[in-house]
């Protein structure tokens, strides 16, 4: 495959919690500027790979390669500056802080204001401030949470929450954006806005990668899949490929893909 | 020289471990660190004194008494100051602790008054000399009632059923309810014999130093906590090591250190061990979830 | 015009003002339980007493020395145990506390245990007036900018934060910096205003007695620290109140508190100052509905 089209690639990622091998490895690549899918059966390590991707946890065997840099063993937060950010199956908003803030906060690596700044409300301070103001703004409407951005986060719909939670990960400016189970919860309508949203990210040239139970959603929407199961790759390719392949088919139970 | 300070580090140690064990046991089960545990030796080593001194009740029968009103003193603060706040942010639980140990110390200090108060000691002066090392009546007192307060424990725990609900609890307090266990009673219990261990330590240490005071909790009270977090808190057998460990720590600092610096030798390790090992010497790291 | 008893109070309020709002940007704000901070104001207290009875400073470079120094331990302290959480954190400032008031007991330089002597009377109301001024506004500035919603973002979720590329190490040692340097300021006004320290005036009681009065006037709220510990302060004096009453009421507060209304007199969230004065005042973030 092509270095410079690939944006991800895991070679032979695993991790075990004591006995328990929550994944085993499995290698995946993810070109750039592609939706690509990772879905499979409760407890198939989908979420844990996600967190070995953002540095939450650290793989017991293998690499994680992101831009051609060797990513293990760095922390949460050097990995979100170097242009990984995610959201949570459970949102993790900043529940006592405005819309607003929320945003403000996924800006915090493209800011410098330090201490001294902070403290003597230097020019480049406000400015910064300003800017990052109206980069927020932005976002929010972009994600179609304006008029919202005085509310507390916890104050939100369901739906609105989770779209918080991809603005504020987009205020990082990722280059690849993981999304874990953006659609739970939220009726056809806003599943419906939802695919809209993540391709006018991509179109912004960022990579998706995204968990989904919502076979409609992922298979609708993605490029390429991937399936887990036990922690293992059993399947890979279009969504047509991987609606055809009977170990998929068996790891679903009949399950209608 | 040095087996003797082995030894008075082990009688320490042991106290050290009986406090330690109320602590672990009450973080196992609502993760609280009970500040008011401190307050609890300190009731119970006035009982015990106020017994022996006054009623001249016999001094095993007073032990047993201190206990069982400890116990009961542990089990009201926790229905008073810390049942409310079950589902309150954790922060609010130990602030509420914290509230709960200087009210009683204070309390303490508004009834008995400031000054230390004579326990005489029902034992006699007799030492045992052996060779390599001499300990008196009292410290192999100690010892032995502490001995057989944690092998009481560990029975409690591995083979009844109490101790198999609190287990149960321990590890996940809502689906050791679904399983119909019922949890008010396991933390009551809890708080029970955790108060009951740390008087019989206040009493036997009121009864060596021969001294009760209101204040006298505050120190062993945070030593028995750094023992429980030095073995791994929520661990009993942790705290059990904890205590000894800490005990030995701190004899055998102030013997060949500084005698000075007798109180901060404890804390000291506390803070190198958990920096090297943040979950104690047997606690399992938890990882976090996401 | 006020009495010196009345002078008395308003200094010991106007320090206690600063002790408990530092302590709000740890606790309340970062939401790392500190129940050690008494310790930093004693550094403060003993370096500028120190740097004014044996080098001679003046009073303000003494108090400016004595506020460095105890903000060099707080980033010393937070080094290696931020990694810590929660309780675990908390037991560890409690024994830096001890550690802290052990040691300057045992030593020669400081007095030992006769407590250090001889220093002249310095902290004046105007100074103490212009510390709590300075201090307030630094606090808010902090927490109005990026690196304020960093620290509160922590309080919030410290994954999530993690997840937003905030360092979290790295902030919550400017948080305990930060606090231990307003608590050395505190501790040198403390030191001269009464000429005479011992080690034991900073004890463990005297840090709950601090978190008391953010608890009290709200955790995360600066203004209701201003309010907790000129309360804590000023109600038991004028009702001349014994230390143990004192005490006996701070143990019933906490409790009572947390029961009936755990978010303090004025509630957790607000880091504006409700006066409309044109110097506390901020331009930017500002927010809706805010008290």
């Amino acid at each position: 495959m092509d270095n410079n089209n690939m944006i991800l690639q895991t070679i032979k990622v695993s991790k075990y919690f004591g006995g328990l091998k929550a994944l085993d490895s499995v290698d995946l690549f993810i070109r750039k500027g592609e939706i690509f899918g990772l879905i499979g059966p409760n407890g198939a390590g989908k979420t844990t790979f996600f967190n070995l991707l953002t540095g939450h946890y650290q793989p017991s065997q293998g690499e994680i390669v992101f831009k051609n840099k060797e990513i293990k063993g760095l922390k949460p937060y050097e990995i979100t500056a170097l242009g990984i950010a995610r959201t949570f199956q459970n949102i993790r908003l900043f529940n006592e802080m405005t819309v607003l803030e929320n945003v403000l906060i996924g800006m915090h690596c493209q800011t410098k204001t330090g201490l001294w700044g902070s403290i003597l409300r230097s020019p480049a301070a406000t400015s910064e401030e300003k800017m990052a103001r109206e980069k927020c703004k932005e976002l929010l409407a972009f994600v179609g949470l304006d008029g919202k951005s005085e509310e507390k986060a916890r104050n939100l719909a369901y739906g609105e929450q989770r779209r918080l939670e991809i603005a504020r990960a987009l205020a990082t400016q990722p280059q690849l954006l993981l999304l874990d189970e953006p659609a739970a919860g939220m009726n056809p309508q806003e599943t419906n806005n939802l695919m809209d949203l993540i391709y006018r990210i991509r179109d912004k040239g960022d990579t998706i990668l995204l968990i989904e139970h919502d076979m409609k959603l992922v298979m609708g929407i993605s490029e390429r899949v991937a399936v887990l199961d036990y922690g293992q790759k059993i399947s890979e390719g279009t969504p047509r490929e991987v609606q055809k392949d009977e170990r998929v088919i068996k790891a679903y139970l009949g399950e209608e893909i | 020289m040095l087996s003797q300070q082995l030894v008075n580090g082990i009688v320490l140690g042991s106290t050290y471990a009986l406090i330690a064990l109320g602590y672990t046991m009450v973080y196992g089960i609502i993760e609280l660190i009970n500040f008011a545990h401190g307050e609890i030796y300190m009731f119970g080593a006035f009982v015990a004194m106020l017994l022996v001194t006054i009623y001249k009740v016999p001094f095993l029968l007073s032990l047993l008494v201190a206990m069982a009103l400890s116990s009961l003193l542990g089990v009201t603060i926790e229905f008073l100051a810390y049942r409310p706040l079950r589902r309150a942010p954790r922060l609010a639980a130990l602030i509420s602790a914290i509230g709960a140990s200087i009210f009683l110390q204070n309390l303490a200090l508004f009834i008995m008054g400031p000054r230390p108060y004579n326990f005489p000691s029902p034992f006699e002066r007799r030492v045992f000399n052996l060779e390599i090392f001499a300990i008196s009546q009292i410290e192999l007192y100690i010892l032995l009632i502490s001995f057989f307060l944690m092998l009481g424990l560990h029975f409690l725990i591995m083979k009844t059923k109490l101790g198999k609900a609190m287990r149960a609890t321990a590890q996940d307090k809502d689906t050791a309810a679904l399983m119909g266990i019922n949890i008010d009673k396991v933390i009551s219990a809890t708080f029970l014999i955790g108060s009951a261990f740390g008087a019989a330590s206040g009493v036997m240490i009121g009864v060596y130093f021969r001294s009760v005071s209101p204040t006298m909790g505050l120190m062993p009270g945070l030593k028995g906590f750094v023992a429980a977090v030095l073995g791994g808190i929520g661990n009993i057998p942790g705290a059990m090591l904890g205590g000894l460990l800490l005990g030995v720590a701190e004899t055998m600092g102030a013997a060949y250190l500084s005698s000075q610096y007798r109180d901060a030798v404890a804390f000291a390790i506390l803070i190198v061990v958990l920096i090297l090992k943040p979950s104690g010497l047997l606690g399992k790291m938890v990882q976090d979830k996401v | 015009m006020l009495s010196s008893y009345h002078v008395q109070i308003i200094i010991l309020s106007g320090i206690n003002v600063i002790m408990a709002a530092s302590l709000n940007l740890i606790t309340g704000y970062t939401g790392q339980l500190s129940i050690g901070h008494a310790a930093f104001m004693s550094i403060g207290a003993y370096a500028s007493g120190l740097a004014t009875l044996l080098l001679g400073f003046p009073f303000y470079l003494s108090l400016f020395i004595g506020a460095l120094v105890a903000s060099a331990f707080g980033v010393l302290l937070g080094l290696p145990t931020l990694k810590l959480k929660g309780d675990y954190l908390a037991i560890v400032t409690l024994g830096f506390c001890e550690i802290v008031r052990i040691v300057i007991l045992n030593m020669d330089i400081t007095g030992g245990a006769v407590g250090l002597r001889g220093l002249p009377k310095e902290t004046d109301l105007l100074t103490v007036v212009v510390c709590v001024i300075i201090t307030l506004l630094v606090l808010t500035r902090i927490l109005h900018s990026r690196v304020g919603h960093a620290l509160i973002a922590i309080r919030e979720d410290e994954t999530a934060a993690e997840g937003m590329g905030i360092n979290t190490t790295y902030y919550k040692v400017i948080a305990f910096g930060v606090g231990a340097f307003f608590a050395g300021l505190g501790g040198g006004l403390f030191s001269h205003f009464f000429r005479y320290i011992h080690p034991n005036s900073f004890d463990f009681m005297r840090s709950i007695e601090q978190l008391c009065m953010v608890v009290l006037g709200g955790l995360g709220n600066l203004w209701g620290s201003v309010v907790g510990a000129v309360a804590l302060t000023a109600i038991p004096e004028l009702l001349r109140a014994s230390a143990d009453y004192r005490q006996l009421f701070y143990g019933a507060l906490l409790i009572i508190m947390m029961r009936v209304r755990p978010e303090g007199l004025l509630g957790t969230r607000s880091e504006g100052f409700g006066i409309k004065s044109k110097f506390f005042r901020y331009s930017g973030w500002k927010k809706k509905g805010e008290a």
